[in-house]
């Protein structure tokens, strides 16, 4: 399978779980989940309210180069500024986030920091709002482009950003917090990977799961639709 | 006349200052600015912003920076900053790490004339301690809140899409922590696509924000978040800012010569 293939497969996931939500925010470089966002409104949830760094409620008609694109607000229904975002998530009333983790432990914690190898440091780019976002968003969804031992760790030299991950996307499966065992376990794994390249590629103990669903056509339509020319896949590159 | 050259107006600023810098990532940023700071050969520069990218990039890699206060300094699309992890990762950079909220925090308490700003409980994060942002009693009860200290910019460096010659100014579009930096600081430079008269400007009141108390100096800069976007009149500039990415370091040295302003 293609990586704009298994993008989809992600996309699909990510949409149908916000089929309940009341708001999703997405920030920096997500595109897997502005065209999931864009699914659901389209096909499960038109009520959703979707929080951009450049506006409330964007109609985009298509996906560009960045995801704080100012053209996103082309077509917003209402301005919004970033730090509002922030307050919104501080008064409760945000529901969904969406979180990228340099590294993710088995907690759900995010290290966008800084790591140090054998004494010396490797410089990540910093959490943006995730800090407060993580804390304070009802459902933080996390996702990461890339599936290793040292991105997947038991526990994170620094805590960037801490909260409770409602689910966690890889390119091999979507890890779900179990609250009792205050730690990830395997929800579903993708049809192109299995048990034991996960167990393999994980730095923390993982579970066997059933196979991720396979994406609709018409949510293969609209993803294609408004990223005919497969940005999404650079980020699982 | 608060009108000037980009050179005169890049004097103002002292080595050791606390700048701030307009927009966000790669939009709106004050890239010709920061080019002549760097030509001037600044130093020990305190860069503040919430979301930084090829402007304390450049600043970091060219040696004209002491500290950066931020919460991410990244390429997005364009991968990472690479000048700026590296003067970190070897000691010659201070990054004194946040979230984007207590950067703005720090910003609005400045705005307000306070000392300090209670935030969310972010304390799980290993910054809160190492930046040193205290738990105070909430005096009305209910127990205790997280504060951030005041930070006041010695200058917010502002790129905008208009301004007049005494420095009012419009931004379209997103404001990002522009205007709040612009209550928060001490003194605020400007760098403009376009001076326009005062009148034409106060047509497009309901866009003009920023008004000339504190401007000290405003310059027109044609392009001036290039190879940064400024919507509505450009966007980024992909080439250059995929070549941006990889240049090793004599390369980045003779970048802010190469591209003018």
């Amino acid at each position: 399978m293609n990586l704009l293939e298994r993008a989809n497969y992600m996309i699909s996931a990510m949409a149908r779980l916000l089929k309940d939500a009341d708001s999703a925010f997405m920030g920096v470089a997500s595109f897997l989940p502005f065209l999931a966002i864009a699914v659901t409104k389209r096909l499960y949830n038109p009520d959703l309210v979707w929080y951009s760094i450049v506006g409330f409620n964007p109609n985009p008609y298509r996906m560009p180069m960045s995801t704080v694109h100012p053209l996103i607000a082309e077509y917003c229904d209402a301005k919004l500024q970033l730090a509002e975002i922030f307050d919104i998530s501080a008064r409760g009333e945000l529901d969904v986030v969406f979180l990228a983790g340099a590294q993710i432990d088995s907690r759900g914690y995010l290290n966008n920091s800084h790591i140090y190898i054998n004494g010396k440091r490797l410089q990540f780019p910093g959490g943006a709002g995730g800090a407060l976002l993580h804390a304070t968003a009802k459902r933080p969804i996390v996702w990461q482009g890339k599936h290793d031992p040292r991105i997947f760790v038991r526990e994170a030299q620094r805590i960037t950003a801490a909260g409770k991950p409602y689910r966690v996307f890889t390119p091999l499966c979507i890890f779900r917090l179990d609250r009792e065992l205050g730690r990830l376990v395997t929800d579903s794994i993708h049809p192109w990977s299995s048990y034991e390249e996960i167990k393999e590629k994980t730095g923390f103990e993982v579970n066997d799961a059933p196979t991720t669903p396979e994406p609709s056509d018409e949510e293969i339509e609209i993803i294609q639709e408004l990223d005919p020319k497969g940005i999404r896949q650079l980020v699982l590159q | 006349m608060t009108e000037m050259s980009l050179d005169e107006a890049a004097e103002m600023i002292k080595d050791g200052s606390l700048i701030s810098l307009s927009g966000n990532l790669l939009f709106r940023i004050p890239a010709a600015f920061v080019r002549e700071l760097a030509r001037q050969e600044k130093k020990d520069l305190r860069v503040m912003k919430t979301a930084g990218g090829y402007d304390v990039d450049l600043l970091c890699g060219l040696g004209c920076v002491k500290e950066v206060i931020a919460g991410f300094v990244s390429f997005e699309v364009f991968g990472l900053a690479k000048n700026f992890r590296k003067a970190v990762e070897e000691g010659r950079v201070k990054y004194s790490e946040n979230t984007c909220y207590s950067v703005i925090a720090a910003l609005r308490a400045a705005a307000y004339g306070i000392p300090f700003m209670p935030i969310a409980d972010i304390s799980r994060s290993y910054f809160v301690k190492e930046r040193g942002f205290k738990f105070v009693e909430n005096p009305y009860g209910g127990g205790k809140v997280l504060t951030v200290p005041a930070i006041k910019p010695d200058y917010a460096i502002l790129h905008v899409q208009k301004a007049d010659e005494d420095g009012n100014a419009l931004i379209y579009g997103p404001w990002f922590e522009d205007v709040l930096m612009a209550r928060a600081a001490k003194n605020i430079i400007l760098t403009a696509e376009m001076i326009v008269p005062t009148e034409e400007l106060r047509r497009e009141i309901d866009a003009v924000w920023i008004p000339k108390l504190k401007v000290k100096a405003v310059v027109e800069v044609r392009n001036g978040a290039y190879p940064g976007a400024c919507p509505p009149y450009y966007d980024m500039d992909f080439e250059m800012m995929e070549k941006y990415a990889n240049l090793d370091e004599e390369e980045l040295k003779s970048h802010i010569w190469e591209v003018r302003p």
